[in-house]
């Protein structure tokens, strides 16, 4: 029973980050949506808007630090089983990832994180994923 | 029993879920939605109509005064000044952040009554001369005396969250709050409010796990006619899993907007670098 009602909430609260953040769909393009491989250099696990900052490595070699802002506040992602400690360790600086994102429409690297996933294929903090 | 719970359950993130799904194709739209236009599931369980204690999640009704559409109120001419000087990141209107004036960007106190149309976790707790209302989301605190005070006309302080009274009307709780703070917004569409503003709230428990609220400001500086909110549903959360992730600690999550991590991190260098602000 209690793991229905886990199963439950985690799908109330995956829901809700499409349509948490003010501004998500002005600020960020989902039509230009990318997938990138790169190396997290910072993650911060704060509310309202937990960030992933990650080097990505273009074709000539050219580095760029992209700011992702994660859908998924705190609170949502700690509901969803994405503790701090967890997603702290996960995230760790120097992890290689995966990630898809949508790009800032002011062309600079800021983007809306929409998926990570390590080098084993898993997909980190899946509450802020679509 | 067990599989009617189930059942249960899943309807109820149905039940979520549907609504939220077709609010995502708008533009700029928020976290509203909620259970928009969904039924509450019944509940036959007894219950106290005047009895608010426990914690309680505004789960019916969307984020806003009204609706997404963000359909213009009655504005009087001072009104509608004020209302298109606010930049939402909301709605019809939206714009990036970084380029809007929303004082909830910068960490500022929600307030009443936009505190009451977010979809987070609520305290009641109740006493013969007093109501609080714990809100989990900016970690406020809001008192409404039961005690037969009147309300202070002009008070020299205004509060965030207003001075409050409250009176039962047969069984809907009717509360009334003058005295607020007027540089926060109505809701997230950048809807203003004047020093004049009052607010008129009434909440009724239908049953044992909801509770209806429609609140209605009325504030002729800036409204020619009272401006009624949509019904907003509030939904009893009995199991900790609901809205608490620290097992064995059974109470609200802290939620606070701390500017030395919004601000000063992710304002700088996320919101403003997608919003093209230096």
């Amino acid at each position: 029973m209690r793991k229905v009602l886990r199963a439950a909430i985690v799908v109330c609260v995956l829901a809700v980050p499409m349509f948490a953040h003010h501004g998500t769909n002005i600020s960020y393009d989902r039509s230009k949506a990318m997938t990138v491989k790169g190396v997290v250099t910072e993650f911060h696990y704060a509310n309202p808007h937990p960030q992933l900052y990650v080097d990505v490595k273009d074709d000539q070699g050219k580095v760029t630090n992209w700011g992702c802002e994660i859908a998924a506040n705190v609170y949502q992602l700690s509901l969803a089983g994405w503790s701090r400690q967890r997603s702290t360790t996960e995230l760790k600086a120097g992890t290689p990832v995966t990630i898809t994102i949508a790009p800032s429409r002011a062309g600079t690297p800021a983007a809306l994180l929409m998926k990570v996933v390590n080098d084993k294929g898993q997909e980190l903090l899946s509450a802020g994923a679509e | 029993m067990r599989q009617r719970l189930t059942i249960s359950i899943f309807l109820l993130a149905g039940l979520v879920l549907l609504p939220l799904m077709s609010f995502g194709q708008q533009r700029g739209a928020g976290f509203g939605g909620r259970g928009r236009g969904a039924a509450p599931p019944p509940s036959n369980q007894p219950f106290d109509p005047k009895d608010f204690n426990g914690i309680w999640w505004r789960t019916g009704g969307t984020r806003e005064w009204n609706t997404q559409k963000g359909e213009e109120p009655a504005f009087t001419a001072e009104g509608k000044k004020a209302f298109d000087a606010n930049k939402p990141g909301y709605g019809p209107r939206a714009v990036p952040p970084a380029q809007g004036n929303d004082p909830l960007g910068d960490c500022n106190p929600d307030g009443l009554p936009r505190n009451l149309m977010f979809n987070r976790p609520v305290e009641f707790i109740q006493s013969p001369n007093r109501l609080l209302q714990l809100f989990q989301y900016h970690g406020a605190r809001r008192e409404v005396w039961m005690d037969g005070r009147k309300l202070p006309d002009n008070p020299d302080l205004p509060r965030w969250y207003g001075y409050s009274v409250g009176r039962w009307e047969g069984n809907t709780l009717v509360v009334e709050t003058s005295g607020l703070e007027p540089r926060q917004w109505l809701d997230n569409l950048g809807n203003p409010y004047s020093d004049q503003a009052r607010l008129t709230e009434r909440y009724t428990r239908i049953d044992h796990d909801h509770i209806e609220m429609i609140v209605t400001l009325t504030d002729s500086k800036f409204y020619t006619k009272p401006f009624v909110s949509q019904k907003k549903t509030w939904q009893l959360l009995t199991n900790p899993e609901q809205y608490s992730a620290q097992p064995g600690w059974n109470s609200l999550m802290e939620e606070l907007c701390a500017p030395i991590d919004e601000v000063f991190e992710f304002n700088k260098r996320i919101r403003n670098t997608a919003g093209g602000v230096k």
